[in-house]
């Protein structure tokens, strides 16, 4: 988060720091990160190619 | 574990019927094609020819076929249910990098007061990846100036992350796993985007009375555009996009696009689905995903979530490149992100459409260095074609000619550019049926839109099949392109610009023009369509970049701005009259540092 110092400049305006109103509400939610890949994906095989033509409904 | 609804029929005939006449037309062309190159006995480059323009006509016949069905379904706004209290927490996310900070944020401040009209209580979070210290610091001084026009304190976020880990993607993802706990919906923007607060509260209403629905994408409409280029794509995106949409929606089923933006999401769904692990190997096939929207929805999908598109909601807008080398730029970006889709044609789970809109993301990019290679093809084959033989039989009295092709050869050349214009003038009459014309200047003037917009393309495509020949064989040799930062606003480029980014163009143009006509003169004339625009590049380059008229590319959005659009642009100008970022705020700002 940013957060922004001030200076003694005599004519620098009293800004207050971002972190004070900017930061969005904490409310953490879980993201389990997703398999798209494996190992033997880059070949071709014969179940692979009825899995990629058969609808997953139909299977 | 969720599931999809069941694929309906009507769903599945209108892909078997798209597919077929794909299927069809590319046999046609494939046939015509054969019959007219085998004359001279069968080679490899007949059947590598055959093959070729079997793929190009596949895929041109699926365009043309999603137009048809686009055509064929009757417009009809899907009803829209009114929102119920309570209310779901809703949030605007605004991912930005390297903006200008006041078209950016003015943008907001008119969308926060179209969402007040509208009745809808949202947040907006703006989501900043940019990396220079002097744009952030520019950022957060118009971003103080945001909240003071809106009052927007406690609802108008800005956070920005110094780990640009994932990009736009992991940029989303970093506000979901800090904050997605305090929404049950949120609207994704790009930086350029403006939708009405309207539009949105439909968008809530529509997945608060469909709890299955894990994302809802609107169709943007181009707005702002000045040159001849930027115009004619809004014309197009405003014209011919939403019939091609409809066609697409019909199709598709619950398994609909992302497009990355101006779409709702349900926070849950999209966490528990889309965080995207980084693909093994170094970029370009490796690494993070880019293209990440279509794998967004895949996973939606494979969640058991619905992903809808509906192309019949207005007030979603966008902007769109103002000069080719924009567009060639983000086509480098777009390229080796479906590329990488090659990756997850095989990933676990998805849905058979899934994988097919991969398949046609891919080939939406390939089909230009198929196109190229048909062309060389076809040359060679001429330079390597034996001699005619008159007297193939011993003693033989009189001469046996070949078979004169020129009307196959012919007819398959009308196919193909009927497949890519006629969809266009379809679209057209259907406009005028429909009593939408007057929004595009009347008959005649959208008539001439749509003639010079042919044309425009035309000349272009040559160029466009060029950079994207040179995008693929980049990716496909290793090279990453990266993620250049967008660059929005006057594209207005010179002639010089235009030589120096266009010179190799007509350089391959003039070699391939000067080889043919001495070796093979039959195909020069042939071969004008292509080579013309290509010696011409620099030129287009430069002079479709400028405004030249707006007698044509009428749009109804230019006719009747949208009030989110008027409000933008009248913001935009108090800002800059004011001379936000102002200097009197920037000399508090001796230092800023990021934790």
């Amino acid at each position: 988060m940013t957060i922004q110092i001030r200076t003694t400049h005599a004519r620098a305006p009293e800004l207050e720091a971002m972190d004070n109103f900017a930061a969005p509400p904490s409310a953490p939610l879980d993201m389990p990160q997703q398999v798209i890949e494996r190992r033997d994906d880059a070949r071709l095989t014969f179940s692979s190619l009825i899995r990629l033509l058969v609808p997953r409904q139909w299977a | 574990m969720r599931r999809l609804p069941p694929l309906d029929r009507r769903t599945l005939f209108y892909r078997i019927a798209t597919l077929a006449f794909a299927a069809v037309s590319a046999t046609a062309a494939t046939v015509l094609m054969v019959d007219a190159t085998i004359q001279d006995g069968v080679d490899i480059w007949d059947i590598l020819r055959g093959v070729l323009i079997l793929i190009t006509t596949a895929w041109l016949a699926w365009g043309a076929a999603q137009a048809c069905l686009g055509l064929a379904a009757r417009h009809r706004p899907v009803p829209a249910p009114d929102l119920t209290e309570p209310v779901p927490p809703t949030v605007v996310l605004v991912p930005i990098c390297n903006e200008d900070p006041v078209s950016t944020f003015a943008r907001i401040a008119a969308m926060d007061r179209s969402l007040e009209a509208a009745g809808l209580p949202a947040d907006i979070a703006i989501l900043s990846d940019t990396r220079d210290p002097l744009n952030a610091r520019a950022e957060e001084q118009v971003y103080r100036r945001l909240i003071e026009e809106t009052q927007g304190r406690g609802r108008i976020f800005y956070r920005r992350r110094t780990d640009n880990r994932g990009r736009k993607a992991g940029n989303i993802e970093d506000f979901i796993r800090k904050s997605g706990g305090a929404y049950e919906l949120a609207v994704i923007l790009d930086a350029d985007s403006l939708m009405e607060g309207a539009t949105i509260r439909r968008m809530v209403a529509r997945m608060q009375a469909d709890t299955d629905i894990g994302l809802l994408q609107t169709l943007p409409k181009i707005v702002n555009a000045n040159s001849f280029f930027g115009r004619a794509m809004q014309f197009a995106a405003s014209f011919h996009s939403p019939i091609f949409s409809r066609g697409l929606a019909r199709m598709q089923g619950s398994t609909g696009p992302f497009w990355g933006h101006n779409a709702i999401i349900r926070v849950r769904a999209f966490a528990e689905s889309c965080a995207l692990p980084e693909l093994n190997g170094p970029p370009p096939f490796g690494g993070h995903i880019l293209s990440h929207d279509y794998v967004e929805a895949a996973l939606l999908a494979r969640n058991g979530w619905k992903v809808l598109v509906d192309e019949t909601m207005g007030g979603s807008y966008e902007e769109g490149p103002e000069n080719i080398l924009s567009y060639a730029r983000r086509d480098r970006r777009w390229c080796q992100g479906n590329l990488q889709h090659t990756r997850l044609l095989f990933a676990p789970g998805l849905a058979a459409w899934s994988r097919f809109v991969f398949v046609q993301g891919i080939f939406a990019y390939i089909v230009s260095l198929i196109w190229a290679c048909f062309l060389v093809a076809s040359v060679l084959a001429t330079i390597m074609a034996p001699l005619p033989d008159y007297f193939p039989e011993p003693y033989q009295l009189f001469p046996v000619f070949p078979d004169d092709r020129t009307k196959e050869i012919t007819a398959l050349f009308l196919g193909i550019v009927g497949l890519l214009i006629v969809p266009k003038f379809l679209i057209l009459t259907s406009v005028a049926r429909e009593g939408r014309i007057d929004g595009f200047g009347g008959t005649l003037r959208a008539a001439l839109s749509v003639a010079t917009e042919i044309i425009l393309s035309s000349f272009l495509a040559p160029i466009m099949l060029m950079y994207q020949s040179r995008a693929v064989i980049q990716v496909l040799l290793g090279k990453d392109g990266g993620w250049p930062s967008n660059q929005r606003g006057e594209g207005k480029l010179t002639l010089w610009q235009g030589i120096g980014a266009g010179m190799w163009i007509t350089g391959t143009g003039a070699i391939a023009l000067t080889v043919v006509h001495y070796i093979a003169p039959d195909l020069t004339l042939w071969l004008l369509p292509v080579c013309v625009p290509m010696l011409l590049a620099p030129i287009l380059i430069a002079i479709t970049s400028r405004p030249l008229t707006h007698f044509l590319f009428i749009t109804p959005e230019e006719r009747s701005v949208a009030p989110v659009v008027d409000l933008y642009h009248r913001i935009h100008a108090r800002w800059q009259s004011e001379n936000v970022p102002n200097a009197s705020a920037s000399e508090g700002l001796s230092k800023h540092v990021t934790a």
